[in-house]
């Protein structure tokens, strides 16, 4: 069954659009990469299903029910969660007050969700009291992921992951990403670094000036010529 | 000289009350809050008229401090709010607005003339060599260290206090990740507006009240804002304490006229020198 | 009042609406092209006019006179001075994010207030300096404030248009770019800290002028005149509900306010004196609700362009 279904989605800012009707959808358990050229509209896909932009016509559900148009704090209450690109931690606060305030909706006991975020995440765990702006890039990365989790999503949207990393850092977090996965939590990834996210993932979509252009498994795309010549840089 | 630092020391415990809520104010809402003085000078009437109904003191300041913060939640719902997002400096003009329109309800229903809480004489006593300060004045510096205390442990420990930190590093984030951002500014609100009522009462009793207290406040408290590094709260306690001190040292070598004065070219060297202040670390807020 | 006092009742309206206007173009430069916040005006208000008060005025026992220089040296040097002190100003604050240069104006604006009330030897302290002299008086035969009536308006349109002109050329559309998105601006490669001096030096000049031109109309000035409400927070009302970015709308506002103004205060005079102050209070505070609803009902002002404020957004 489909976690996520996103039809016909037109959206963008005031009177541009960015999205021309984009339709996808993620399973359960499964982890699904977008990729595409700059400026296809990624990122704003997925602040348009997480109810950061202003959705103009189309409809997304999530787990069965419409939420087109919901805001924010209502989609994490149904067990949806978004890291961001960039400034995706707090700076100012500690590792720990970063993973307290990802369960800022949770009114019961967010300790062993934390527990388990450290396990996952052993670098952090050892900083738990240092502030998060002092972290690297990768230290950060994985806070802002582990502050995800500690929703005990159902679905995670992940926008461009390893921008920015040193290639070293970039395959941890893939791994991460695939352990988490591995956890049951179905995962949406918008990838600049396309061949390694196709690479890891169960579907792929290729989204082109606002539209997807290619939809298939993660394999396939890799394999299909046309995507390896446009978008995958060369044969 | 001694003297002088100790009467510093009460006055900049006044500013660092009224900074606080500026500071956060400023990191949270994002803007210059240009009523924040005035709020002070509505506390310090509002007490003046719960205590002059017979209420006791203590009474008389807790409903001033629950009036005050109904009041500039109500301002902030039914005003800023609609300007949040055309941006900071809009919300700048309003609170002008805003403090003309508190000071002048003052002065309708008060008068311009000197009003006390009481005309008792307050004796001082003699508490280091050098050093005399009388019960109320030894009480306000208690009162300020333990609300610092109170705000340190409220931003630290508490999910809500953890949660407006948060907001002020980044509101975006604070509501990708669900926190209840409007809680967060309400909660803002009361406690910036709960100091600053008790730092204008500390003023009332110090000083006696007069419509434009809060306004001629004003500079000082931007001045320990900024010196403080404007966002910080921490930065704000000191900066108070700095500002004061200057200001009434200040007073051993020029008019005391020139107070404002005083805070107002601190706060240009702090400009120029170091402008995310001294405890600011990051240059975000310029 | 007879048809003689009704119009010079309305000649002296007139003057001060003049004044205010210049005092509105200057801060149109300011705000409704470059974006700066000012809320320093009445201080460059009080250097223009105590510079021309000082300079102009006869030797005087108990402060510093007697220079006896002629009125149009006076106002040269006043709108100088108030230029040079935007400029230091301008130094610490223009690089720094918008609220700073707000405060910051405030702050020069009330020492700038303080140290008149306080060195007496200067200005006469708080009692003021009396006797400025009326320029050119001896060679009038009519209604004197007609003449300066008309002297005023030559200034104003002076200033009007050499503004227009300026604004409309390259300059002005940097300063116009500035405002509306700075990294726009910087991305064209234009150095922004240097125009906004320039802007802010500029509008703070010819908020010189307006002091100057209204102490030698009033011949008598204390820092009275100077506190933030009648010389900063009514123009800033002027200009927003003009249209800020709209050198009519600048004019228009300070006629439209003034006239509100000063009908309010017909109204005060009107009420028992016990009540006077009261009745002040209610002026200010209904000119601050005035100030809210224009920015929550029509941001842009009378005459503004959309564009120059941004009506708010529909809130979720």
């Amino acid at each position: 069954m489909a976690i996520l279904e996103v039809k016909d989605l037109v959206s963008g800012y005031s009177e541009v659009m960015i999205l021309n009707g984009v339709s996808i959808h993620c399973s359960d358990n499964e982890i699904v990469s977008i990729i595409g050229p700059n400026g296809a509209g990624k990122s704003t896909l997925m602040k348009s299903i997480f109810g950061l932009i202003n959705v103009k016509q189309g409809s997304v559900f999530f787990d069965g029910k419409p939420i087109t148009g919901m805001r924010a704090n209502q989609l994490v209450k149904m067990g949806m969660s978004y890291v961001p690109q960039e400034k995706n931690v707090f700076p100012s606060l500690t590792v720990e007050e970063n993973l307290q305030m990802g369960g800022f909706i949770r009114n019961d006991d967010i300790t062993p969700s934390m527990e388990k975020v450290f396990e996952l995440f052993p670098f952090i765990a050892d900083r738990r009291k240092s502030v998060s702006g002092t972290l690297s890039g990768g230290g950060r990365q994985m806070l802002a992921l582990g502050r995800a989790l500690m929703l005990e999503p159902k679905l995670l949207l992940l926008d461009e992951p390893s921008a920015g990393l040193a290639p070293l850092v970039r395959d941890e977090i893939f791994g991460k990403v695939m352990e988490i996965r591995q956890s049951g939590v179905a995962i949406l990834m918008v990838e600049q670094n396309a061949k390694k996210a196709l690479e890891m993932s169960d579907r792929g979509y290729v989204l082109v000036m606002g539209k997807n252009r290619f939809e298939d498994t993660g394999e396939a795309l890799l394999a299909n010529p046309e995507v390896g010549r446009l978008y995958l840089g060369g044969a | 000289m001694l003297q002088l630092i100790a009467n510093g020391i009460i006055f900049g415990s006044i500013i660092a009350l009224g900074a606080i809520g500026l500071t956060m104010v400023y990191g949270i809402l994002k803007f210059a809050n240009f009523a924040h003085g005035d709020t002070m000078s509505l506390g310090a009437y509002l007490a003046l008229l719960f205590f002059n109904l017979q209420l006791p003191f203590p009474i008389a300041v807790a409903l001033s401090i629950v009036v005050s913060i109904a009041i500039a939640i109500l301002i902030d719902r039914y005003l800023y709010r609609f300007f949040r997002k055309t941006g900071p400096i809009i919300l700048l003009i309003s609170s002008v607005g805003v403090a003309l329109f508190l000071r002048n309800v003052i002065l309708l229903f008060w008068g311009p003339d000197l009003s006390y809480y009481t005309r008792e004489i307050r004796v001082g006593i003699q508490i280091l060599p050098g050093i005399r300060l009388n019960t109320f004045e030894i009480l306000t510096i208690i009162v300020t260290g333990f609300l610092i205390v109170l705000v340190h442990l409220f931003l630290k420990k508490t999910k809500i206090g953890k949660a407006m930190r948060a907001s002020s590093d980044n509101m975006d984030l604070a509501e990708v990740v669900g926190i209840d951002t409007q809680r967060v500014i309400t909660w803002t609100w009361s406690v910036g507006t709960a100091l600053a009522v008790v730092g204008g009462i500390m003023l009332g009793v110090e000083n006696g009240l007069r419509p434009p207290m809060g306004w001629e406040l004003l500079l000082p408290l931007f001045a320990a804002a900024i010196l403080g590094g404007i966002g910080h709260p921490y930065g704000a306690m000191a900066g108070g304490m700095i500002i004061g001190v200057a200001q009434e040292v200040s007073t051993g070598f020029i008019s005391t006229a020139y107070k404002p004065a005083v805070a107002f070219i601190i706060m240009i060297l702090v400009l120029l020198i170091r402008p995310q202040g001294i405890f600011g670390g990051s240059k975000r807020w310029i | 009042m007879d048809l003689s006092g009704l119009f010079s009742y309305l000649i002296f309206f007139l003057v001060i609406v003049s004044v205010y206007g210049l005092l509105s173009l200057g801060l149109n430069i300011q705000w409704g092209y470059t974006k700066l916040f000012n809320i320093g005006i009445a201080g460059f208000f009080a250097v223009g006019a105590y510079t021309s008060a000082i300079l102009t005025t006869p030797p005087a026992l108990d402060r510093v006179g007697g220079f006896n220089t002629p009125f149009l040296v006076a106002l040269v040097i006043a709108v100088l001075l108030s230029g040079l002190i935007a400029f230091l100003i301008g130094i610490p604050t223009l690089k720094l994010k918008e609220d700073y240069l707000a405060i910051a104006t405030i702050g020069i604006a009330e020492t700038i207030r303080l140290f008149f009330n306080n060195e007496a030897w200067l200005a006469n302290g708080v009692r003021g300096v009396s006797g400025i002299p009326r320029p050119f008086q001896q060679y009038i035969s009519f209604n004197y404030n007609l003449f300066y009536l008309l002297l005023m308006l030559v200034f104003l349109a002076g200033v009007y248009f050499t503004i227009e002109k300026v604004l409309k050329s390259p300059w002005g559309r940097v300063l116009k770019a500035i405002g509306e998105d700075e990294t726009v601006a910087q991305a064209m490669g234009k150095n922004i800290f240097r125009f906004k001096m320039e802007s802010l030096v500029l509008g703070s000049m010819i908020m010189g002028m307006a002091g100057s031109l209204y102490a030698h109309f009033i011949q008598f000035i204390s820092p009275e005149v100077f506190v933030p409400m009648s010389g900063t927070f009514l123009v800033w009302v002027m200009l927003i509900a003009g249209g800020s970015g709209s050198n009519k709308g600048a004019l228009l506002g300070a006629l439209v306010i003034w006239g509100l103004w000063s009908l309010t205060d017909l109204i005060t005079n009107i009420v028992p004196v016990g009540y006077a102050v009261k009745a002040g209070a209610f002026r200010v505070i209904a000119i601050a609700v005035f100030l809210e609803v224009i920015l929550l009902v029509r941001p842009q002002g009378i005459l503004g362009e959309k564009s120059v404020l941004k009506p708010a957004k529909k809130q979720e």
